[in-house]
């Protein structure tokens, strides 16, 4: 089991209208976060790194939104640039555990047999390593920075995908419109991605707006371990680190990153957990 | 229980366990660079580091490495931390005992907090407490560890209330009250990112005991209603408690990592995090292994407690 999982755990049904509101505001938040983000990557209101020794630990205030920090620098612009750094880090990790984990469960559920039951065996090992550990584990082989970051956290939620795209992919794989394409004779490359893909959509949807959250806060935690995003450049991780450095001198520096992050995660895990209620995925109580 | 159903399992631990060893090595060889550059340095000739790869194994092929390497550690040599020149043994040693320590008062206090909020939420159904335990669990699973842990130090430990220290680590042996000083804010960190998730688990595990036959039987004979909470759902809704905090540990184990490095606690996930940001590959492959192997135990340790409180698991 890894930690995606216990963010992407069932929640009890619950009424229709709960779910829209769910979906409602993640949709908000989530996509407040990628404004930011792209806002970031071409404007802030200063140089993200410049240092204005005239202007340290100032608090919040008209030239400064959200303050400077202990090197003077405008904690609103480094949120803005670090912004597009975690952001992006969180689709572009969510985009590669898509792309390795889709086509094993597809292949794994079209094939079946020996091939599959070695791949899930192999996937079953894979989950029962924490996934931060097997992310670092994968940083000690690729070395430290953004890209690698990416790498490591795509890979080390890639089986978990395999596991959940397999469940759906497994029941599409037995309707009959699967089988009367096999009796037409189509490839297995077409049945899988044209016939059984657009049918399973929904869990992936789902999980993969779970985990780009959740890839969000794995690459902070990697900057925050030092082992991701490296000072001078910001993201929300090398933020807070920073900022718990200096925190007896000045505590905007922490709150302004600490408050936009759980923002942006609750954003993605609203959005996740209101797509999951709107498509009818999920458990169900006895009784309800 | 089915002892066939816990061999098949410990079985499943040990395949994965050696599939974890596979990608230890693996990643510990991606990289140019071995334990024999790490030791001499950049500068060292090659007829040095050509007599130290020898000396080391490390001229060998890779195959054979990675037995030799499987075979010490089953004899419980891990081999040479190459940058603090101590056995890797000696140090997980050293740090694990303090790691235990920190996830023992964690699941401890978490249980405490959690499970009694999730079943209140569940018998509240609905109602306005139930809203509030939910909505503050959604929070508590939504703010990063390493969030939490820089907010409680700047709450307790920088001025003006200066309650606590910052970080660090002092013996128990050398003062009970600097220990307990000092483990305060980890586990309160720890415990804090538990709690959110134990509490929800708790909540649909007695709304699952709520909603099922035998409870809606205890009602239709007549139990008052504390009776049927207390001496019925309390009690199944507590197996599965049980279940999700071995479940938990897991959870438990990527969170120690960080929250080791927040407060500079000296355990096992500092120890990682050390190893992977010096390099230190014979480091990184041990406590790597070690923690994967606990977390491999924690699992078996869960399966292990379900099959025994619900008969039903394992008998297909």
């Amino acid at each position: 089991m890894t930690e995606a999982l216990e963010f992407a755990e069932a929640p009890a049904r619950r009424p229709a209208v709960r779910g829209n509101a769910y979906l409602v505001v993640g949709a908000v938040l989530t996509l407040g976060a990628v404004l930011l983000a792209l806002l970031g990557a071409i404007w802030t209101p200063y140089a993200p790194s410049a240092v204005d020794l005239l202007h340290r630990s100032t608090g919040p205030g008209a030239g400064h939104l959200l303050g400077t920090d202990e090197y003077g620098r405008d904690v609103l612009s480094r949120i803005m640039s670090g912004a597009w750094r975690s952001i992006s880090l969180g689709f572009a990790a969510m985009m590669l555990a898509v792309a390795i984990g889709v086509p094993l469960a597809l292949a794994g559920a079209y094939w079946r047999g020996r091939l599959d039951s070695v791949l899930m065996r192999f996937i079953d090992a894979l989950l029962s390593i924490p996934s931060l550990i097997f992310a670092l584990l994968i940083i000690t082989g690729l070395g430290t920075g953004h890209g690698q970051a990416i790498v490591a956290l795509g890979i080390a939620a890639a089986p978990r995908f395999v596991r959940v795209v397999r469940g759906a992919a497994l029941d599409a794989a037995s309707q009959d419109y699967v089988t009367a394409a096999r009796a037409r004779g189509e490839a297995a490359l077409y049945i899988q991605y044209r016939e059984i893909l657009p049918n399973v959509w929904p869990p992936i949807v789902v999980e993969a707006s779970i985990f780009a959250g959740f890839a969000l806060m794995g690459g902070a935690a990697l900057s925050y371990l030092g082992l991701g995003t490296q000072p001078p450049a910001a993201d929300w991780g090398v933020m807070v680190r920073e900022a718990q450095r200096y925190i007896f001198q000045s505590w905007w520096p922490l709150i302004a990153p600490a408050t936009t992050i759980s923002l942006a995660i609750v954003g993605f895990n609203l959005l996740g957990e209101g797509l999951r209620d709107r498509l009818q995925l999920g458990e169900r109580h006895a009784g309800e | 229980m089915n002892p066939a159903f816990l061999l098949r399992r410990l079985l499943h631990g040990l395949i994965s366990l050696v599939i974890l060893s596979l990608i230890i090595f693996v990643c510990t060889h991606l990289l140019p660079g071995d334990a024999a550059t790490a030791i001499l340095g950049d500068n060292a000739t090659p007829a040095a580091l050509a007599a130290l790869r020898a000396r080391l194994g490390l001229d060998r092929p890779l195959p054979l490495q990675y037995v030799m390497w499987l075979v010490g550690v089953l004899r419980g040599d891990f081999g040479v931390s190459t940058t603090l020149n101590q056995p890797v043994g000696e140090l997980i040693g050293l740090h694990f005992a303090n790691s235990v320590t920190l996830a023992a008062i964690t699941l401890t206090s978490a249980a405490l907090i959690a499970v009694p909020l999730g079943v209140i939420a569940a018998v509240r159904r609905g109602r306005s407490l139930d809203a509030t335990i939910l909505a503050g669990s959604y929070i508590g699973i939504s703010i990063p560890d390493f969030v939490i842990g820089p907010i409680l130090i700047m709450l307790f430990a920088a001025p003006p209330l200066q309650l606590l220290p910052s970080s660090g680590y002092v013996a128990i042996q050398d003062s009970s009250l600097g220990w307990l000083a000092h483990i305060v804010l980890p586990a309160a960190t720890l415990t804090m990112v538990l709690i959110a998730h134990l509490m929800r688990q708790t909540r649909s595990g007695m709304l699952d005991v709520l909603a099922s036959d035998y409870i809606r039987t205890a009602r239709l004979k007549g139990l008052p209603e504390r009776m049927v909470l207390w001496r019925h759902a309390l009690r199944n809704a507590l197996t599965t408690s049980i279940t999700v905090l071995a479940l938990d540990f897991g959870y438990l184990m990527g969170s120690i990592v960080i929250v080791e490095e927040i407060f500079a606690y000296p355990g096992l996930g500092r120890l990682i995090v050390y190893a992977v940001a010096n390099r230190d590959l014979p480091l990184v492959q041990g406590a790597t292994l070690v923690i994967g192997a606990v977390y491999v135990g924690a699992n078996l340790l869960a399966d292990w407690a379900h099959g025994l409180l619900n008969p039903r698991v394992g008998r297909a």
